[in-house]
């Protein structure tokens, strides 16, 4: 409005020194106009007359002109109009016509206003050149106070309506995830979905509908709701403000949320964090997260909430992903460029995600800018990566690729190791995203992901992994309370071993596991009180557990092929969100599964009441193709509560059971990327896990610090544990080496987390145990005679600093400070001699620890300048990672060596390490 | 769209791993486990079964032996043999008549009244070593061996080998000193002869293969500078076929105190071989298993040697630096273990003094070898 206020004066001093003496123009008008906009009738006015118009169009948004009139003069026609509304006219000597709202303006000056008689330079009345943000910042603010109607006029304003829509972000186009939206009075909100989607329920009548997001700029949107309808917001990206404004109306959202145990984080506060390899994982970042530990630095594996590593349901864009990591765990699959946001569900979760016991990783994607081309990229000491996005059919189809891969190959062959100069190390990923806007009612969605690894060790046996997995999305929103998306995906992983070094012995080792999912989740937004989703999901799974193969002419292999395994896991769920009072909201759901492990399979059968080993194998029993070998299904309640005791605290409860029908073997430390993968079947049974959550949540100095604590009780049944000394490559009887162990899982993590300001972060405690149990009445299968002992992911005490300080616009400084009690190991009680040499002799599994872990991180980021027309804007991050060079133990372990028995502690990132990473976007 | 910018990028450094000497604080029990390792050889009928305990980490010693106590092989359903301890926890019994297609297994009273017993073990037949060979590249050689089982009932194989070599002192003595007075030395201490015998688990299999063969598994591996190639390198490598059963006990125990400490490896577990206490829960360490022993051996010949290991190998120990000279007069004011090279002759004069040097320079026994020429050499 300013701007154009000014625009006004100016105009009005060149009248007053341009115009004076000039008479008014005297045209006239003729024309027949039945509700039209006021800015229609001014175009007209503008078409048939000489004189120009000056006005704000949100402000004489709602004049509507109907009137019909003959060779009536400008003057006579403006009466007419404006007669009734707040507006007055103004008309200077030149033909310009002021609208304005309240008062008048004057035209005219006093005469002795200006003392000087000099000439004025010359002011042009069109030359104005608004640059891209203060044409946004315009368009903003006309959106600001522009009142919309939503639905079609009426009278009748009893009652309610809903109205729905999607927030978008301004610059790209891109749907914001979890933005609130909401009026104040009665307080009545909602949040978007994945989709940026939203639907609210209100009374009708006029309203202030306020819009709000983490890292976006706060708008509102005056409406006047008449009936169901749509509206369509877009947010402005919050480019860090040297002053921050701090927002005090909106109540939080994790005191006010029904959710609980989640944490979600976006792509910007991930890039902030300093990391190892110059480049951000968001895997890496989730681990400072309470709740969440790793057995090591440098591996990709999570246990959340004393699960373990494969109880993880990893989505990317809906689709399954089974090894997240790549180069042994140093980086994890997810290209930074392309994400969008991440969610981790540690408890309460919801009905509509099953089939992994522990947690839910939800990892998103970007869609692609839909208003302009546009790319990113950034060079780090290991990697290189380019993301190009843009439109295809602008506002309606977009793109997003992205590429990753990696110098390692170089970097080992300038090691100062023989060993590693003979070694190699690859990788590359793929990401593909396209969507598409059919109409106002249908969204498709397709992503496309695919990632190679490849390592050899020393020149001999070679490792190659590679992850695919796409989906296909369609949503169709039925009505404004009602839209379904219908998900097709498809995942597949596969490994393969060779070696060639004795061509006697050569071999080929081939892995993969295969899943083929559809599924339907519909959304009901019943009334302002009820949500209701429900779906229906079924996974088809196929694996070829190993296949052995010669390599060569020479090689005396004996070709080795497990059977393929084949199941198929389905599920519906319902669940309702219930908002009881303002002070009370509950969430309810029930899922159902029923899996199936199907033929074609010969299965062994074991004899009763001894240990299953090769020697107990009674009978073989052939099933054909699709014949249910062995079924399990049950019923998966989940269940939230919150209470408000205050605007700023509330208390949450929820419970949540879990079946897993797929888990991974591995009987190391970490996740190797030659675990397999294994499908419940008559012995291997699934794994129901259960757990108790309750958090207490408190916002303080005005929504700018988060305080809360939950804590959890988790007990599982059915974990998969080994048999010492167990063999899981290429077995044909993996159940006699398997043994099915229980779990249980308690903590409590305190957090305080600061989201706004100069200096922000958060500080994090936890408390946390977990344990298993494997008791049997055969001793084989039987762990530390069958007495609870700690997992090998039991570290009790996690303290988590993360903390970010923007110096200015430009400069920002982060740091990070871990630390941890100790994984279990299992040790060595006394030596021996035997085959001539000491040998060790160990404890039961898990009763001792590695020291314990401790880190500190630092990092600066520097924007490149702030000018607008350039290349690329480019920033740098200067990062060192370990900065105090604490030798932390990954692993302790004892060798004979000579006849010696030596003790070593191995760290991986033994000393500080500084890295730069240029990241680019144009 | 806009122009990619010109990139550029630095590479401070490369992550690096690294390898401590850890020691953990005190984590030791009273250990007292009894320690079997019991073996049949039915190819020269004896049998040796060697009892020791398990010692704590932190002691020096090695696990002392079981003394005194009554050791017998057990012929399922048959005789029993008692075995003889010859010295301290080792016991022994030759000419044992055993049968190849029975079973056998060790029963163990310990001097303190315990007993322990074995699975029974079948007695396995073992093919003869096809052959022994080396190869070497830029570090060393590489000892291989090779078999087949014609009868392909193998599957499962454990070798040892001894390796012997010679070596000389850095000078030859040819005059020694007894009291004070130098005479001609008519033993030599300079030329010396080592034999150890392996420490590394080896076993192998051909389970995965179409046929019953093994075909250069490697054995040993010998450094370039290694004085076991200064003069003359012999290996003896012995095989014996092994069971499923022991190839997975050995196996593990290989895994578990041999090749841990990469990243990915599996965790270490207790490995309990097949023998158990009467006493439930009580555990035992070791194996008992018996069949035929074959061996063969290779030499390695200084001179086949390529000329890169020949250029590795280490200079003599002393040089003409440590060479000291003892006048005749002083050689009496000398003890007898003062060593002496050779005698310095003044024409017309005759002996006036002689060379000396420390006995690591002179005595190849000092180096733990013996002078005694082995049998096969």
């Amino acid at each position: 409005m300013r701007l154009f206020y000014r625009f006004t004066l100016i105009l009005s001093l060149s009248t007053f020194l341009f115009g004076e003496g000039l008479a008014q123009k005297r045209e006239t008008i003729s024309g027949n106009f039945n509700d039209v906009s006021f800015e229609d009738f001014i175009k007209e006015l503008e078409a048939k007359t000489t004189y120009h118009f000056f006005y704000n169009p949100a402000s004489t948004d709602s004049v509507r002109v109907s009137l019909s009139v003959e060779n009536k003069s400008v003057t006579e026609v403006l009466k007419v109009v404006l007669t009734g509304t707040t507006f007055h006219y103004t008309i200077d000597g030149q033909g310009n016509v002021f609208i304005t709202e309240g008062r008048e303006i004057m035209a005219d000056l006093p005469t002795d206003f200006f003392d000087t008689g000099a000439e004025p330079a010359k002011t042009d009345a069109v030359a104005f050149d608004y640059s891209a943000y203060e044409k946004r910042e315009k368009q903003k603010k006309l959106a600001e106070s522009r009142l919309y109607p939503i639905g079609p006029k009426s009278t009748n304003l009893q009652g309610n309506a809903t109205m729905a829509g999607h927030v978008r972000d301004a610059t790209n186009g891109e749907p914001v995830i979890g933005a609130a939206v909401f009026i104040e009075s009665p307080l009545i909100g909602v949040a978007t979905d994945q989709f940026g989607y939203y639907s609210i329920t209100l009374p009708k009548g006029r309203h202030e509908l306020i819009i709000k997001s983490i890292g976006m700029k706060t708008t509102q949107r005056q409406i006047m709701l008449y009936s169901d309808g749509t509206l369509e917001v877009e947010l402005e990206e919050d480019v860090t403000p040297l002053k921050e404004v701090v927002i005090q109306s909106e109540r939080d959202i994790r005191v006010t949320g029904l959710q609980m145990g989640m944490e979600k984080l976006d792509i910007k506060t991930m890039k902030n964090m300093p990391l190892a390899l110059g480049e951000t994982d968001i895997m890496k970042v989730v681990l400072t997260l309470p709740g969440v530990q790793t057995v090591g630095e440098g591996t990709v594996g999570l246990n959340v909430r004393g699960g373990a590593t494969n109880q993880n349901l990893i989505l990317f864009n809906d689709a399954i992903v089974y090894n997240p990591s790549h180069l042994f765990g140093f980086f994890s699959t997810f290209n930074p460029d392309v994400l969008k946001n991440v969610e981790l569900y540690k408890s309460g979760i919801t009905a509509d995600y099953g089939g992994r016991l522990s947690s839910v990783l939800d990892v998103s994607s970007r869609e692609g800018n839909l208003k302009k081309f546009s790319g990113s990229g950034g060079i780090s000491p290991i990697t290189g990566r380019l993301t190009l996005e843009g439109p295809i059919w602008k506002e309606r189809t977009s793109f997003l690729v992205g590429a990753r891969s990696t110098y390692s190959n170089w970097i080992l062959r300038q090691l100062n190791s023989e060993q590693l100069q003979n070694s190699t190390a690859s990788f590359y990923d793929l990401n593909a995203n396209i969507s598409h806007k059919i109409n106002d009612k249908n969204n498709l969605y397709l992503s496309g992901y695919m990632s190679k690894d490849k390592f050899k060790l020393d020149a001999d046996t070679s490792y190659s992994y590679s992850d695919k997995n796409a989906s296909l999305k369609w949503k169709h929103i039925f009505n404004n309370k009602f839209y379904g998306i219908l998900t097709g995906g498809f995942s597949k992983y596969g490994y393969s071993i060779e070696s060639s070094a004795n061509p006697v012995n050569a071999f080929t080792m081939k892995f993969s596991v295969q899943q083929l999912n559809a599924k339907a989740d519909f959304n009901y937004f019943l009334n302002t009180k009820h949500t209701i989703t429900t779906g229906l999901s079924t996974v088809r799974y196929s694996l070829e557990p190993g296949n052995f193969q010669p390599k060569g002419s020479e090689s005396l292999i004996e070709p080795d092929v497990l059977q393929d395994e084949q199941g198929m896991e389905s599920a519906a769920y319902i669940g309702d969100n219930f908002e009881v009072t303002q002070k009370l909201s509950l969430y309810a759901g029930v899922r159902y599964s029923y899996y199936q492990y199907l033929g074609p399979r010969d299965v062994f059968t074991y004899a009763n009441g001894v240990p299953r080993e090769e020697g107990s194998i009674q009978d073989t029993v052939a099933y054909g193709r699709g014949k249910s070998i062995a079924s399990y299904h049950g019923a998966e309640p989940r269940f939230s509560v919150r209470y408000s005791i205050s605007p700023n605290a509330s208390v949450k409860f929820s419970y949540n059971r879990m079946r897993q029908y797929i888990q991974m073997l591995s009987n190391t430390t970490a996740i190797t990327p030659t675990d397999i993968w294994k499908l419940s079947d008559s012995y291997i049974r699934p794994q129901v896990g259960d757990q108790i959550s309750i958090g207490f949540y408190k916002a303080m100095k005005k929504n700018s610090i988060d305080i809360s604590v939950e804590a959890y009780y988790k007990t599982m049944e059915n974990s998969v544990d080994f048999k010492n000394g167990a063999i899981l490559l290429l077995n044909h009887h993996i159940e006699t080496d398997v043994v099915n162990a229980k779990g249980k899982a308690y903590g409590a993590e305190f957090m305080i987390k600061k989201s706004t300001g100069k200096l922000n972060g958060w500080i994090s405690y936890t408390y946390s145990r977990t344990f298993l149990q494997a008791k049997s009445t055969n001793s084989s299968e039987t762990v530390n005679q069958g007495k609870y002992y700690p997992s090998s992911y039991d570290k009790p005490h996690a303290v988590n600093f993360i903390g970010n300080y923007k110096f200015s616009r430009r400069f920002n400084f982060s740091l990070n400070m871990t630390y941890s009690t100790g994984r279990p190991i299992t040790l060595p009680l006394a030596k021996y001699e035997l085959g001539g040499s000491s040998r060790l002799y160990y404890s039961e599994r898990n009763q001792f620890r590695i020291p314990d872990y401790f880190r500190t991180d630092i990092s600066i980021n520097v924007e490149g300048n702030h000018k607008i027309k350039k290349l690329a804007h480019s920033s740098w991050t200067f990062a060192v990672y370990n900065l105090t060079g604490r030798r932390n133990a990954y692993s302790v372990f004892f060798k004979s060596e000579a006849g010696q028995i030596k003790g070593y502690k191995l760290s991986i990132f033994g000393q500080a390490i500084p890295t730069v990473t240029y990241n680019f976007k144009f | 769209m806009s122009r990619v910018a010109i990139l550029s990028f630095l590479i401070l450094t490369v992550l690096t791993g690294c390898l401590d000497p850890y020691q953990p604080s005190e984590i030791l029990t009273d250990v007292n486990i009894l320690v079997v390792d019991g073996f049949v050889n039915t190819t020269d009928n004896s049998a040796v079964v060697k009892l020791s305990y398990a010692s704590s980490l932190s002691s020096e010693t090695t696990g002392a032996p079981e003394s005194g106590a009554s050791v017998d092989i057990e012929e399922e359903g048959g005789d029993r043999f008692n075995l003889i301890e010859t010295e301290p926890g080792h016991y022994t019994l030759s000419n044992i008549a055993t049968d190849q297609t029975k079973r056998y297994r060790l029963n163990i009273n310990t001097s303190s009244g315990k007993t322990y017993f074995s699975d029974y073990a079948t007695l396995t037949t073992t093919p003869e070593i096809d052959d022994v060979t080396w190869k070497s590249d830029d570090k060393g050689i590489t000892i291989f061996a090779s078999t087949h089982d014609p009868a392909e009932n193998s599957g499962y194989y454990y070798w040892t080998y001894q390796e012997t070599w010679e070596y000389n002192s850095s000078f030859n003595s040819t005059y020694k000193l007894i009291d004070g007075e130098g005479y001609q030395r008519f033993d030599q201490i300079y030329t010396c002869w080592t034999t150890t015998a392996s420490t590394d688990i080896l076993v192998g299999s051909t389970s995965r293969l179409s046929n019953d063969v093994i075909r250069d598994f490697p054995i040993a591996f010998v450094t370039g500078s290694s004085v076991k190639l200064s003069r003359r390198y012999s290996i003896l490598v012995q095989q014996r076929t092994i069971t499923k059963d022991a190839y997975d006990f050995w196996s593990q125990l290989q895994k578990t105190t041999e090749s841990l400490g990469g990243l990915f490896d599996p965790q270490p577990t207790q490995v309990l071989g097949n023998i158990h206490s009467s006493e439930d829960g009580e555990p035992v360490l070791g194996y008992f298993s018996g069949g035929e022993v074959t061996e063969k051996r290779l030499f390695v010949r200084m001179q086949d040697l390529p000329e890169v290991l020949l250029r590795q190998r280490l200079p003599p120990l002393c040089t003409e630096d440590d060479v000291e000279t003892i006048s005749v007069a002083d050689l009496r004011t000398r003890p007898n273990t003062t060593l002496l090279i050779d005698p310095i002759y003044v024409q017309g004069i005759g002996i006036v003094a002689y060379t000396s040097a420390r006995p690591a320079c002179i005595d190849c026994q000092v180096h733990g070898g013996t002078t005694q020429k082995p049998d096969f050499w």
